[in-house]
């Protein structure tokens, strides 16, 4: 019986955690994890982009004044101002000091809001990559950062250029001597058209042109894919009706299905050892698929908690894991 | 569906936020949505048995009274899980608010002790389909018509084998339902609509007859002074007063059990657009609606039916001189003083679909606590396995029905019945501790409550505190009116045993399984570990 069988001695313990879409505090959680959890790899899953944008408008007086959550407040000192940008910026949102004239322009003009929010969420991004830089110099953990379907491209380049973090998208990226992992930030289609989203025969492809050349005598094969296979418990989401209003039954949400065949296909196909999803932020679940452990911590940013999975690994595969909201 | 680059937020309320174009930006269910998602929990089957037994119990207790005081604790008991329940509104419930305040055994041993008693109840409940339900339509049916077949039929069905069978039926049927959510909800919701019209209609009716009709009505089926007097000589002593102060109070704990599940809507809201409004709406606005209609019954009660005769039927209850063929109920007693079979069919049907959406929705949010545990690595991996084909925690259906089954055979079969029927005394204990964790809530995780969307504060100390002790004191006070009266059967030391013995075998539980895990390698610890921020 699985629940008495002792198990090997773990020789590496991965922290995987998703889906932090610009929180400043679940990042921090999550590089702190390091230490907390005593994890030698800590992988982030993808979404790292926030979703929301409140602007510090300077009013009349010279004040600004920002909404957070459903008040709006009048700041006064650098100490208000700075105290709601850490507020702002542990729930995911964006801050962006400017007037009531350039704020009309940009709410006015859908493109140029989405290049200010797109230019706010690198500069984010270079920040948690500094501060990983210093946080984990010394502890011999090493960081690995992948986008997601909602993040803009211009993020890959952030990551690819930081010294603290290697990037994964589309290649099979070794984490130690003898396992690697293989990323896909891409998801099939949802009803939001995100940056990338994409037909499953694209991501089927996508997947297998990351493979390309991968064979099991290499090691041991991770898959951390974004989108989550299709049917698996992973990606239960509620069900849409066209205005992407919830479809309810007896006044409860009606779950289905949602992720990704192509994804599917290629776990069953690979088989690898591992398979690390997110993109459902309610689906928090662990299965099998075949041989295979597929995991979504789930994610729960909004109220500042990081939720994320810790996987002990030893020579013959998965030695235990744990999901954990820290 | 193709939406603008980006966009102002559609919710009006925050004029001031913009949101870029990114998956999981739904619209919000409607409130009417959110209400009938929770309205479900009101649990007019307990009314129908617990409000009946109140004047016999608590002679001189005033009906409406003790009911208009038993909202109390629920609106404070709400307010919690609302507060909670905006807080950390993807947590699934009160296992998480207790094991993220207090300690991550305390919140398994307060869900745990929780899901035994509801698993009981809904095998309790399972019972009342016979014994409560059909009997109580056999027996008015008969007493109306003057046909002995309907009368012997409602005996019949409430024998102990008979009960047991339609009980352990309806159990699996519930599960059979619950392997496919959607189509479990689709029966909840008709069964609950159409029942609650059914009892709608029923109990305008009670209040709309005279006090006279109603015993003409009675005296063509028995003699409504008759039985009044029968249950005087039997020993039952008329109170001075039907209104009197102590007996009331006292009938609170009693009838509070109807109305304290509002907080059931945290188990099973799942990731809930807006919270601030939802969950007020769903634990308030279906307290609003049970409230009403419970005090609508208790109104009818008294002042069609008249409390010296409902006590002098419990009185009776069980003796020779009981003149009809099923439990004194206040279906069977309603639709006996309307004198008519379409409202008993109406009534008693209505009562019957009550049962089933309530044994529904029970077993699905205890489902879900089942399947939480097992995510959590508390229990196997099966336990929250999924079937490919449905979709659904099949093993997790499993065991809550083998509960409920377990729960149903020991109300039925065993000398337990008065003890679990005339008490849930349990399930409040986990009410107790969830108040002690909204108490120290904002003090000992300060960096959540911080994050709160709602903070609201009564002279400078968070509501939630405030709520949370006045919830442990009012809490307390129904339970000490448990433990000091020997109507509900509870202070015994077989009770205590069993009180005492649902947490006792949640933290061993939770020890033993903590060890196990530790020497496969996992630290459950780590599960809910706070990461620092900084």
């Amino acid at each position: 019986m699985a629940l008495f069988k002792q198990k090997n001695k773990p020789d590496l313990r991965l922290l995987f955690a998703t889906d932090v879409h610009g929180s400043d505090v679940c990042f921090r959680k999550f590089i702190n994890g390091a230490k907390a959890y005593e994890a030698q790899v800590l992988i982030l899953g993808g979404d790292v982009a926030g979703k929301r944008l409140s602007p510090l408008v300077r009013n009349g007086n010279g004040h600004f004044e920002g909404t957070l959550g459903h008040n709006t407040i009048e700041l006064e000192t650098d100490r208000e101002i700075s105290e709601f940008e850490t507020a702002a910026g542990d729930a995911g949102l964006y801050t962006y000091k400017t007037s009531s004239e350039e704020m009309q322009a940009i709410s006015s003009n859908p493109e140029l809001l989405e290049s200010v929010m797109e230019k706010l969420a690198g500069e984010r991004l270079v920040q948690w990559l500094e501060l990983a830089e210093q946080r984990l110099a010394g502890t011999g953990a090493r960081l690995f950062v992948n986008c997601g379907n909602d993040d803009p491209f211009s993020l890959d380049q952030v990551i690819e250029d930081s010294a603290a973090a290697t990037f994964l998208e589309g290649r099979v990226v070794p984490i130690d001597d003898t396992r690697f992992v293989a990323s896909l930030g891409f998801a099939n289609q949802t009803p939001w058209d995100c940056p990338r989203d994409v037909p499953e025969s694209e991501l089927a492809s996508r997947m297998d042109a990351t493979l390309q050349g991968w064979s099991d005598d290499q090691g041991m094969l991770i898959f951390n894919c974004h989108c989550p296979p299709y049917d698996s418990g992973l990606d239960t989401a509620q069900q849409l009706n066209t205005d992407l209003s919830i479809v309810t039954e007896g006044g409860q949400p009606v779950a289905g299905p949602v992720g990704s065949t192509a994804v599917r296909e290629a776990i069953e196909k690979y088989r690898p050892t591992l398979s690390l999803h997110g993109h459902i932020h309610e689906s928090k679940a662990a299965t099998r698929i075949g041989p295979t452990l597929a995991i979504n911590p789930g994610s729960e940013y909004p109220e500042g908690l990081l939720r994320g999975a810790i996987i002990d690994l030893d020579r013959s595969g998965i030695n235990s894991y744990v999901l954990t909201t820290g | 569906m193709e939406q603008s680059v980006a966009s102002v937020e559609q919710d009006s309320t925050t004029p001031r936020l913009y949101t870029r174009k990114s998956s999981g930006l739904v619209r919000e269910m409607s409130a009417t949505a959110a209400l009938m998602g929770s309205v479900c929990i009101i649990n007019l089957p307990i009314a129908a048995v617990t409000l009946m037994l109140l004047p016999f119990a608590f002679p001189g207790a005033s009906m409406i009274l003790s009911v208009a005081l038993s909202l109390i604790p629920a609106v404070v008991l709400g307010g919690v899980y609302v507060l909670f329940g905006i807080m950390m509104p993807r947590s699934g419930g009160d296992y998480v608010f207790n094991g993220r305040a207090l300690h991550p055994a305390v919140g398994f041993a307060a869900n745990f002790n929780f899901v035994v008693w509801n698993l009981l109840f809904a095998g309790i409940e399972g019972s009342w389909i016979s014994t409560v339900g059909l009997s109580g339509l056999f027996a008015s049916v008969g007493s109306l018509t003057g046909n002995h077949w309907w009368t012997t039929a409602a005996t019949n069905i409430s024998k102990h084998g008979v009960a047991f069978g339609i009980g352990t039926v309806a159990l699996l049927i519930v599960a059979v339902l619950l392997t496919n959510t959607a189509r479990a909800l689709k029966v909840m919701k008709i069964a609950f609509s159409i029942g609650i019209f059914f009892v709608a209609i029923s109990i305008a009716w009670t209040l709309l007859i005279s006090h006279a009709t109603f015993v003409n009505n009675i005296n063509h089926v028995a003699s409504y002074n008759g039985i009044i007097a029968s249950a005087k000589k039997s020993g039952f002593v008329e109170p001075t007063s039907w209104h009197a102060f102590s007996p009331t109070i006292s009938g609170v704990a009693l009838v509070s059990l109807v109305t304290l599940f509002v907080m059931f809507a945290t188990y099973t809201g799942g990731e809930v657009k807006n919270v601030r409004r939802s969950i007020p709406i769903s634990i308030y606005g279906s307290l609003a609606i049970g409230g009403v209609v419970f005090l609508l019954m208790a109104v009818a009660a008294v002042h069609s039916m008249g409390p010296e005769f409902v006590a002098s039927t419990q009185a009776l209850n069980g003796t020779a001189a009981f003149p009809f063929a099923s439990e004194p109920t206040f279906n069977l007693i309603a639709s006996l003083g309307s004198g008519s079979v379409v409202f008993a069919f109406f009534i008693n049907i209505g009562f019957i679909l009550l049962m089933i959406a309530n044994m529904i929705f029970t077993q699905m949010a205890m489902n879900r606590c089942i399947f939480a545990w097992s995510m959590d690595r508390v229990t196997p991996d099966k336990v929250s396995q999924v079937s490919a084909r449905t979709h659904a925690p099949n093993w997790a259906i499993g065991i809550g029905t083998v509960g409920a089954l377990i729960g149903l055979y020991v109300f039925v079969f065993t000398s337990f019945s008065k003890f679990l029927g005339g008490t849930t005394l349990g399930f409040l204990f986990t009410f107790l501790v969830t108040g002690l964790a909204a108490v120290v809530f904002p003090y000992r995780r300060k960096e959540l409550y911080a994050k709160s969307p709602v903070k609201p504060t009564v002279f400078g100390i968070p509501l939630l505190s405030v709520l949370g002790a006045l919830s442990m004191i009012l809490i307390g006070a129904i339970a000490y009116a448990y433990f000091t009266n020997s109507t509900y059967g509870s202070n015994s030391t077989r009770a205590y045993s069993v009180f005492l013995g649902a947490w006792v075998v949640g933290f061993i539980y939770y020890g033993v399984v903590r060890m196990i895990r530790k020497r496969q390698g996992v630290d459950l610890g780590l599960a809910a570990t706070t990461l620092p921020p900084d």
